[in-house]
């Protein structure tokens, strides 16, 4: 699982949960990093932060689903911004689905199982 | 008697002076190096103890902290800031237990206490840290500090009542947006943030006496986003203030309301310009095909605004009728500046 956000509270929050889940976690704190480890290690999911520096979360989502070996990769956005075009936005870039800022940890974790049950 | 009679002259004072200064000024410097190194040893203490505390801190919020003792004044103030910034990031359950950790080690009691106190900075600083410790219980006295004296208490005051998400703040807070006893962008936030829960507290308000409260209510309305309150929207286009009639429209825009777009068409004779024009640019976001006519006939024959956003209006809801309108050699200046802008983005 990969996590990227440049917020370490909610980087705290969100891996404490998947560990607690008993996922294995690696985690990011800005676009290129996040890409680079998606590239790397082949995450079975992707969270990613809408606005992070070096590449935004809409970004990061395009170039996964732009690289073979990523393409199918499930990817969720965190996202403080819930505006219609925002969302639209997302899904445009490829992504599977959204949790809205602040966020509910049950949320969290029923929208990560439900995507991996999917696949 | 000269000063060089006693044997002291004015080139002694000149060196003394600047031997004072020299000295003062490297008393100065080493303070600040001092402050410096005593500063980044706080924060080393405190980067350590939060990564020592977060996992307490990250079972505390998921209600799996059990009995547990803190050695420290220094650790319990600085697991209070953790729980305090998750807090910010987290919706549902761990509210709860972020509240009971505090209500338990009576934190909630002390910092209520502490908004009664004589000092403004210190009933500031208590108000700010109720907000983080999201304990219900707080929000009377919270609510009683929205009148304090001192403006800083009023807007830590406001802060904390948005992160706790009261719905009882909302008219407490809408009067002190409209008073000024808040500044309006906390205030707007604090309500924002208190969101769907506030709105039933909101819908009272929209027929609220006073215009200014009428007008922010509606204006709120339209930015939480709720549909079921377009009737009551609806019905303030026909309001006697004409800043709440703008309002209206401008929320039934955003809300995308098109069941309201008969009542918007009537509002394009409105008799004030400003008015006139936001009722044209909520029509536009409607995409109110049975408006063009009159917007048409609005941007071509009405004042500069209004005119102005009429025929931004029909680019958005039809472009192909803004064009075909354009040709006319009576199309006037906003007519074909919206057209030329349609053509330039087709490019």
């Amino acid at each position: 699982m990969l996590v990227a956000d440049d917020d370490e509270d909610i980087l705290d929050l969100v891996v404490f949960r998947l560990e607690q889940a008993n996922y294995d976690v690696a985690s990011a704190t800005n676009g290129a990093e996040a890409l680079t480890l998606a590239r790397e290690r082949i995450p079975d999911l992707a969270i990613l932060d809408v606005m992070m520096p070096k590449l935004d979360g809409y970004e990061v989502t395009r170039q996964i689903r732009a690289n073979d070996e990523t393409r199918d990769m499930p990817v969720i956005l965190l996202t403080a911004r819930v505006q219609e075009a925002d969302v639209t936005r997302g899904f445009e870039a490829g992504a599977d689905d959204y949790i809205k800022k602040p966020f509910s940890p049950q949320e969290l974790r029923a929208r990560v199982q439900s995507i991996l049950g999917r696949r | 008697m000269p000063a060089s009679a006693q044997g002291v002259t004015l080139g002694d004072v000149f060196r003394w002076g600047s031997a004072g200064l020299a000295v003062a000024a490297v008393v100065f410097i080493c303070v600040l190096a001092l402050r410096r190194v005593h500063l980044s040893r706080q924060e080393h203490l405190r980067n350590r103890a939060e990564s020592r505390l977060r996992p307490l801190a990250l079972a505390i919020i998921d209600g799996d902290a059990g009995e547990f003792a803190l050695p420290d004044e220094h650790d319990i103030r600085v697991l209070a800031g953790l729980l305090s910034r998750y807090a910010r990031q987290l919706t549902g359950t761990a509210h709860g237990h972020i509240a009971a950790y505090f209500e338990a080690r009576g934190e909630v009691e002390r910092e209520m206490e502490g908004l009664r106190g004589r000092r403004p900075w210190r009933r500031a600083t208590a108000a700010f840290a109720l907000g983080g410790m999201s304990s219900p219980t707080a929000v009377p006295t919270l609510l009683r500090a929205l009148e304090d004296p001192n403006a800083s208490v009023r807007s830590a005051v406001a802060c904390s009542l948005g992160r706790l998400k009261a719905p009882e703040a909302v008219k407490p807070l809408l009067e002190a947006l409209v008073s000024g006893a808040v500044p309006g962008s906390l205030a707007g936030w604090a309500l924002i943030s208190i969101g769907a829960a506030g709105l039933p507290g909101l819908g009272k308000l929209v027929t609220h006496p006073e215009a200014a409260i009428r007008a922010v209510t509606i204006d709120l309305v339209g930015v939480l986003g709720d549909p079921a309150y377009t009737p009551l929207l609806t019905e303030r286009l026909r309001d006697s203030a004409a800043e709440v009639r703008a309002k209206a429209a401008v929320s039934l825009g955003r809300l995308g309301a098109s069941e309201a777009a008969t009542e918007l068409r009537t509002v394009l004779d409105d008799r004030v310009p400003y008015v006139r024009a936001v009722a044209a640019e909520a029509l536009g976001a409607i995409g109110d095909r049975r408006a063009v006519d009159a917007l048409l006939g609005m941007a071509r024959h009405d004042q500069q605004d209004p005119a102005q956003a009429a025929a931004t209006a029909v680019a958005r809801i039809d472009p192909r009728a803004l064009r075909a309108s354009a040709e006319n050699p009576d199309a006037g200046p906003y007519v074909l500046e919206a057209s030329d802008l349609v053509a330039m983005r087709a490019v």
